[in-house]
């Protein structure tokens, strides 16, 4: 029977929507710790293998022996339950800023288990203290002691990058597993490199581990069946058909290929547990609609079934920080648009689910159709809704373009995570392997290299900088050059780190992935540190604090030029955070800020992000690639600021830094159509690997009175003007929006029974969904105030 | 560089639909003639400017003078200041000069770069205070604005004998009348009525499109004769492009009454809502298009 005469489209609505209610009741989420139990106790036997075959063969073990479970509302076998912890995240409920030290404890998640009469204390501290021991964690630690008080005071933070990846399963889904595994066999009987020989068949053994864990749900979905009746046998019988068939052959029905696809995720995702956050999916309108149009299923029902494809992501209660993300829509190279039925199926499915996961991206470009701004205006304007976040292919391709895509890759550059643009199945972009804090640079470079909070010399001192020690004039004069000195020397620290991090990260391969990374073409691991195994290859660098440094500068500039006998109390003030020097800090604050299209301003801010995105490009990863500017802070804005003394531009110690490329919160108050003029002045093309920007949108501004005809304005009035301006250049290329109010959060917070009474209200924060009802107090405030209702009249 | 190629203006920014069509670049000239009491932007009065003193940021260290003590700003002592070392050396954020100087040239190219911004038929419009007291510069401005197919606005009080020289360049035409009695308007408002009628007059032989605009002011001119009158006065303009908009009294510009140091001297008025419903009925008994925030325009 095929699944579209097995279910009606009630049926599947509310299987789906017991199912989310099920997963927000689970309590524990233990699997990732068997996984390492299993990793650990597999790995001993396996020490001697090449690295890749090592990982495969624990990935094996891993999906043999971790216990399965359907449950009764799936009409798809697989989850994501196991390789994710249950709280463990920068941005969870318990959050505080002030305990950010800027470390990233491998060791740390251990402290998510609550212990228990299964999961004992001894027997968690047994794993931990194994896992202690492992290659990857011992030269992890290494790093972080090297970094010392640079990355405790974050000057710059580095991590290893797990997840993060837009892997390509389109070909797996579509000729089955054996076929690539066929594939595979080609390229061994042709290959003469050992290396590449034990890396191909690493990759066999992890695809074949795939088939093992479809095997094993068609086993226990036949033994439910047994003792199932009616429909429900049925449903079941159909489960266990279709894993009887894929992944290993490939997908001829819609069912089909998402329940391949979810087979093939969830092994992506095993082999990177715990915490494989950010891994996404790529334009999946594009990658189902083939099947859809062969089954001939309508948007509704199509609807339906994808609400089990979103359902799937959800992990547990978690709703913060995982951050998978789907990309709808977009264009061709040749300027085609791609957008297709399953295009609107896909948001119909998750307007009507509203889950926190996984997140919604859609692509725009001059030839977007009028049809989808109409149906995306009821996402915009749905109080407590999820938005998309909104991508400007015209100058994505730009950028990508000049940072070395081939075309026919462009079409296929989707978002991981967040907002950074990777090509899908093709580049291994380590996207969060580092960040910069240009605010404590200046900070640093001001206070002769100590920290204004600490006290302890962390950076270069005047004398090294070149400054005169003992005029502060001179060195407020030279400040300015002094600062990108000082960030050099921290670029190199941090790019040697950042490198430390991805050469531990390759103590752990990822045969499975690779396979669906360019591995088959290249025969190289993707976490290999010596080959490149993907096509394109890079590291993130995510910049934090263009506008507070900016308005610094000019703030600076205005000292000199008017009272220059304060130079003094200016360097003295940033020590003591203005104690006694209101006068002075007032003069700061009334400096030309940028984002009010003040030309002085503008141009600082245009000049700094320009500049320190060449440098940072100029920085080379393990393999001698570049680094990739990444102008955003997903809510590490606040806990950077925290480490940021005071600063010229009059802002107070410790208080946030400006969230991406926006101005900081409070300095934009002349109105949205300023704040978009100011924007565009920055040079997007030397952005590659992205940016963000946030408008708070009143909803007042919309007095239209259908959803479809708010998208329509909502085109008109915000995205128009931002994206597409001039033809010839690279206009802003990426957007998220929160129409909502300061007041309407408030209203929620102290009456969430009465505003959201299924307990979610989903709001965005950087590129990802929150249910708002589940941050902790600091990232709450954050969002009410840069809904700032100044800078957002239209 | 002369006077007439420079701009006091007070304040700029955007609005959607609500001083003119679509979404629009506004810029409020400083200075006006007139002397309305419930003006909501009192800092625009003053042909030069005013200084405008937030007392909860207003620190004595900011006048050498002291002129500021306990966050009270003594004006007669700013009067005869020259150095105005609050607005420059120690400019903070207590105390401001409403007004900035721009070049034709700077507006212009301002305007130019916000074009893409200008959706829903919309574009720029010269508000004030009053855009007409700096007329050769504004004339100069909207010429070159209407060369480049711009859509422009202006908001004015209608005083100006001079006004129909601008209708060539205006797309449209928004023009107060706050009393239909020259007597009442000059005793009330420091000037009379009978230039404004006579503009009136003259945009309806020219066929300029114009908003109407009466504020409803309680106790001034929202008693029901004064509407007849009103209407009286529009009906008989038989003006086919013209729009009429109430503007229901408000006290939003309360605190920039005290922050620019004058007395706000309407009380505790109140425009009571039915009345602004009854004049609104009124109108449109009367054939008379009314619209409200730029809604209801054809």
């Amino acid at each position: 029977m095929k699944w579209y005469q097995l279910y009606t489209k009630q049926q599947l609505d509310e299987k789906a929507r017991l199912l989310f209610e099920e997963q927000r009741q689970l309590k524990r989420l233990d699997g990732w710790f068997l996984i390492k139990e299993i990793q650990m106790d597999a790995g001993k036997n396996f020490e001697r293998l090449h690295p890749e075959i090592r990982s495969a063969r624990i990935l094996e073990q891993v999906v043999s022996h971790l216990p399965l479970h359907i449950n009764r509302n799936s009409i798809f076998a697989g989850t994501q339950n196991d390789a994710f912890a249950k709280s463990y995240a920068l941005i969870n409920p318990n959050f505080h800023v002030e305990t950010f030290e800027g470390y990233c404890d491998p060791l740390a998640v251990f402290d998510d288990v609550e212990p228990n009469e299964i999961f004992t204390r001894e027997r968690i501290e047994k794993t931990r203290g194994s896992y202690s021991q492992s290659a990857f964690v011992q030269e992890l630690k290494k790093v972080y002691a090297e970094t010392g008080d640079e990355t405790k005071e974050v000057v710059y933070f580095v991590e290893q990058v797990t997840g993060h990846i837009v892997a390509d399963f389109r070909q797996m889904i579509k000729e089955g597993i054996k076929n690539t595994i066929r594939q595979i066999n080609k390229k061994i009987r042709i290959q003469k490199d050992p290396e590449k020989i034990d890396t191909y068949s690493a990759m066999k053994i992890a695809l074949g581990a795939c088939v093992k864990l479809a095997g094993r749900y068609a086993e226990l979905a036949h033994e439910q069946s047994m003792v199932a009746a009616g429909t429900q046998r049925d449903e079941l019988q159909l489960m266990e058909e279709t894993l009887r068939k894929v992944p290993d052959s490939g997908a001829e029905t819609l069912f089909e290929a998402i329940q391949s696809f979810i087979i093939l995720w969830q092994v992506m995702c095993l082999e990177q547990s715990p915490n494989p956050y950010a891994f996404s999916v790529g334009n999946v309108d594009r990658i189902f609609e083939e099947y859809r149009a062969k089954d001939g299923t309508d948007r509704r029902l199509t609807a339906s079934l994808f609400k089990h494809f979103l359902s799937f992501f959800n992990v547990g209660d978690r709703s913060w920080a995982i951050s998978q993300n789907l990309i709808l829509s977009g264009k061709s190279a040749e300027g085609k648009d791609l957008t297709n039925l399953t295009t609107y199926a896909i948001l119909d499915a998750f307007y009507e689910t509203n889950y926190p996961q996984p997140i919604l991206s859609v692509k725009l470009h001059r030839q977007t159709p009028q049809e989808l701004y109409r149906e995306m205006g009821k996402f915009f304007f749905t109080p407590g809704c999820l938005t998309p976040s909104l991508f400007n292919d015209d100058s994505v391709f730009k950028v990508l373009e000049r940072a070395g895509v081939e075309t026919s890759d462009l079409k296929n550059y989707a978002v991981a995570g967040c907002q950074e643009p990777l090509i899908m199945g093709k580049d291994n972009g380590n996207t969060t392997n580092s960040w910069l804090n240009l605010g404590k640079i200046l900070e640093l470079t001001l206070n002769n290299g100590c920290s204004a909070l600490t006290g302890k010399k962390i950076g270069l001192g005047f004398s090294e900088l070149g400054l005169p020690e003992n005029d502060p004039v001179g060195i407020l004069r030279n400040a300015e050059e002094a600062f990108y000195q000082q960030l050099d020397h921290f670029l190199k620290k941090m790019t040697n780190a950042a490198n430390g991090c991805s050469q531990a990260l390759s103590n752990l391969r990822t045969p499975f992935l690779s396979a669906a990374m360019g591995g088959i073409e290249t025969g190289i691991d993707m976490r290999n540190v010596n080959r490149q195994g993907t096509k394109y290859n890079g590291s993130g660098c995510l910049i934090h604090g263009l506008s507070v440094v900016a308005d610094s500068f000019i703030a600076i500039r205005d000292l000199l030029n008017k009272r220059f006998e304060d130079a003094e109390a200016l360097l003295e003030g940033l020590k003591d955070d203005f104690k006694g020097k209101e006068d002075l800090r007032q003069f700061l604050l009334s400096a030309e800020k940028y984002g009010n299209n003040s030309e002085k301003a503008d141009e600082m801010a245009k000049n700094i992000a320009s500049r320190i995105s060449q440098q940072v490009a100029l920085q080379k990863n393990y393999l001698g690639n570049s680094f990739r500017p990444d102008w955003s802070s997903p809510s590490t804005h606040l806990l950077y600021g925290y480490w940021v003394g005071a600063m010229p531009n009059g802002r107070h110690a410790r208080e946030m830094l400006n969230y991406g490329l926006d101005p900081l919160y409070g300095d934009s108050h002349s109105g949205l159509g300023f704040r978009i003029l100011s924007i565009q002045k920055l040079s997007f093309e030397k952005m590659n690997g992205g940016y963000a920007s946030h408008f708070g949108i009143d909803p007042k501004n919309f007095p239209e009175k259908t959803p479809e005809e708010k998208g329509i304005a909502f085109y008109e009035k915000v995205v128009r003007p931002l994206f597409f301006v001039e033809r010839d250049k690279v206009n802003p290329f990426y957007l998220y929006v929160n129409v909502n109010t300061p007041e309407m959060l408030r209203k929620v917070l102290a009456n969430p029974k009465k505003y959201a009474p299924g307990g979610v209200y989903i709001m965005r924060i950087h590129g990802t969904f929150v249910n708002f009802l589940d941050l902790s107090p600091a990232i709450q405030n954050d969002i009410i105030l840069r809904l700032d209702l100044e800078s957002k009249k239209l | 560089m002369d006077h007439f190629d420079r701009i006091r203006i007070f304040q700029k920014g955007w609005n959607f639909g609500q001083d003119g069509p679509g979404n629009r670049l506004l810029y409020h000239f400083q200075g006006c003639n007139l002397k309305c009491p419930w003006c909501s932007n009192p800092e625009g009065i003053m042909k030069r400017g005013t200084l405008m003193v937030n007392k909860t940021r207003l620190l004595d260290a900011v006048c050498p003078y002291g002129a500021v003590s306990n966050q009270a700003l003594n004006r007669e002592l700013c009067r005869h200041c020259h150095t105005k070392e609050c607005l420059d050396k120690n400019r903070n954020e207590g105390i401001r000069y409403s007004s900035t100087t721009y070049s034709v040239d700077e507006l212009f190219e301002e305007i130019c770069r916000s074009r893409h911004l200008f959706y829903s038929g919309g574009g720029v419009t010269f508000t004030g205070g009053e855009p007409t007291l700096q007329f050769n510069a504004l004339r100069k401005l909207l010429e070159r604005i209407k060369a480049e197919s711009i859509n422009a606005a202006i908001e004015t009080n209608g005083t100006s004998s001079r006004l129909p020289e601008l209708f060539r360049y205006l797309d449209t035409l928004i023009i107060d009348l706050k009393h239909w009695s020259s007597q009442t308007h000059n005793k009330v408002l420091g000037a009379g009525n009978q230039i404004i009628l006579e503009n009136l007059e003259k945009a309806s032989d020219a066929r300029v499109r114009t908003w109407l605009r009466i504020p409803l002011i309680p106790g001034f001119n929202d008693s029901y004769k004064d509407i007849i009158h009103f209407v009286h006065i529009v009906r008989s303009l038989n003006h086919g492009g013209l729009f009429l908009e109430i503007l229901p009294y408000h006290e939003y510009g309360i605190v920039k009454w005290e922050q620019s140091g004058m007395d706000y001297k309407m009380g505790s008025k109140k425009l009571a809502p039915e009345i602004v419903s009854k004049a609104e009925e009124i109108f449109k008994m009367n054939q008379i298009h009314v619209i409200t925030n730029g809604r209801g325009l054809l």
